[in-house]
């Protein structure tokens, strides 16, 4: 987590305790520490986007989950789904009548005229995209899909912004979003949902002036917008930094026998690398990572709480077994990824059993 | 999918991955071009990774069935030949 976010919090913690919502004194500190961190976070954004975010705009929330769901709320109409979104999205799709999945191609990306397609076939269907995939990094064609759907559609885009932020552009076109803090190193427990102007949205009952769903927490929004603030112009020379990196790791990765590096080489995040070890196991690898110092994730079966292996790299008809999944924390160093390439051929021996 | 005759069977039930794969995998070093190898698995990350494997291997894979013994899991056959 980055200091910026944290210090902010940790201010407002003494100062921003009261309901945003009552008349009193404590309660209008409250909601103006919420205004401000809306405003921040709506120009923050705006610097990224293709059209002005006003602050009214920014509802903060606990979870993605939280924010996705109230994106959806009082919507009657179908869903169109990309195949590969969260787990979480996934499972609102699921409960919700009607929806439809796209399928994707072995990058793992849906296709755009499938999914435009369906989006566009009658005026209440709401498109639910990912801007990229956070298990591989293969960027979603969300441009494309507004520019086909948007003319016809009153019900909307929604984009699941998550890793996106603080590593590249917002696409153009959607007309609601989500996003994690995390995804900017930003405090835990606090994710936002940007609805456009105009959009037809019913706003959940419990919306308390910019926060949705429980409590508002305001030193988590106000967390949140801070480190935004700190990330964003440091973002493009940082995806800069993080694509070189990236390149290298996966140069080093694909120099190894029987390994499959997973998601698009070019259109995708700049932070994130994804590749299959052949005759290994995500578990071994990961722990294998973890004893030499460095914190790896997977998408292989035998790490999932559930024992399936990740459902991306199953649509994407990836290889699952020996999956390791490399995200780049902001501020990571040369010589960090020097250690890394070193070490990645000696963790594959090793779980491999070749020495 | 048509019968088709199995040249080597290995029964990896009850392993997890990679161990079904690596079984797959050493079998068919040790066998002639043409062969069918059925691999009878229980493990949920076959179901993936042996089409997979197959593909980055240049195999043909013919495709999943239930094993003849009504055991668990399934067959997944698998030819040593280039994928059409």
């Amino acid at each position: 987590m980055l200091e910026a976010g944290r210090s902010a919090g940790a201010i407002t913690q003494a100062e921003a305790w009261a309901d945003p919502t009552r008349l009193h004194h404590l309660g209008r500190k409250a909601g103006i520490l919420l205004d401000a961190a809306r405003s921040s976070v709506a120009a923050s954004l705006s610097s990224i986007a293709d059209e002005p975010i006003a602050a009214e705009d920014v509802h903060f929330t606990p979870s993605t989950a939280a924010a996705a769901r109230a994106a959806v709320h009082g919507h009657r109409g179908r869903l169109v789904v990309g195949r590969v979104e969260t787990s979480m999205l996934l499972d609102i799709a699921d409960q919700h009548p009607g929806s439809e999945f796209i399928d994707v191609d072995e990058f793992g990306r849906v296709n755009a005229e499938a999914f435009a397609a369906a989006h566009i076939g009658s005026s209440g269907v709401l498109g639910c995209l990912q801007a990229a995939n956070a298990e591989v990094g293969t960027t979603q064609p969300v441009s494309l899909v507004a520019d086909r759907t948007a003319p016809s559609n009153r019900a909307g885009l929604l984009v699941d912004a998550g890793q996106l932020i603080g590593h590249g552009p917002l696409p153009r076109g959607w007309t609601a979003l989500f996003a994690s803090a995390r995804d900017w190193a930003g405090p835990a427990g606090v994710a936002m949902l940007v609805v456009r102007r105009g959009v037809r949205w019913q706003a959940p009952d419990d919306g308390r002036r910019g926060w949705i769903d429980g409590f508002p927490n305001i030193p988590a929004a106000v967390g949140c917008a801070a480190a935004l603030e700190f990330v964003l112009p440091r973002a493009d020379v940082e995806a800069e930094r993080a694509r070189g990196f990236i390149d290298r790791i996966r140069e080093a990765a694909t120099g190894i026998p029987d390994v499959e590096v997973l998601g698009d080489p070019d259109e995708r995040l700049p932070h994130i690398l994804t590749f299959s070890v052949l005759y290994t196991s995500g578990e071994a690898i990961v722990t294998e990572f973890d004893r030499r110092g460095f914190a790896v994730a997977s998408g292989s079966a035998c790490v999932a709480e559930s024992q399936r292996p990740s459902h991306v790299l199953a649509a994407m008809g990836a290889y699952t077994g020996g999956n390791v999944r490399v995200s780049l924390p902001f501020g990571c160093t040369e010589a960090t990824i020097d250690a890394f390439i070193r070490e990645l051929p000696l963790v594959v021996a090793h779980v491999r059993g070749d020495t | 999918m048509s019968p088709v005759a199995v040249d080597v069977w290995l029964d990896e039930r009850g392993k997890r991955c990679p161990i079904p794969v690596i079984a797959l995998s050493e079998a068919s070093l040790a066998s002639a071009p043409g062969c069918v190898i059925a691999v009878l698995s229980d493990d949920p990350a076959a179901a993936y990774d042996i089409p997979a494997w197959c593909r980055l291997k240049g195999f043909t894979f013919i495709g999943a069935q239930p094993p003849a013994d009504d055991g668990s899991g399934h067959a997944y056959i698998v030819e040593l030949t280039p994928a059409v």
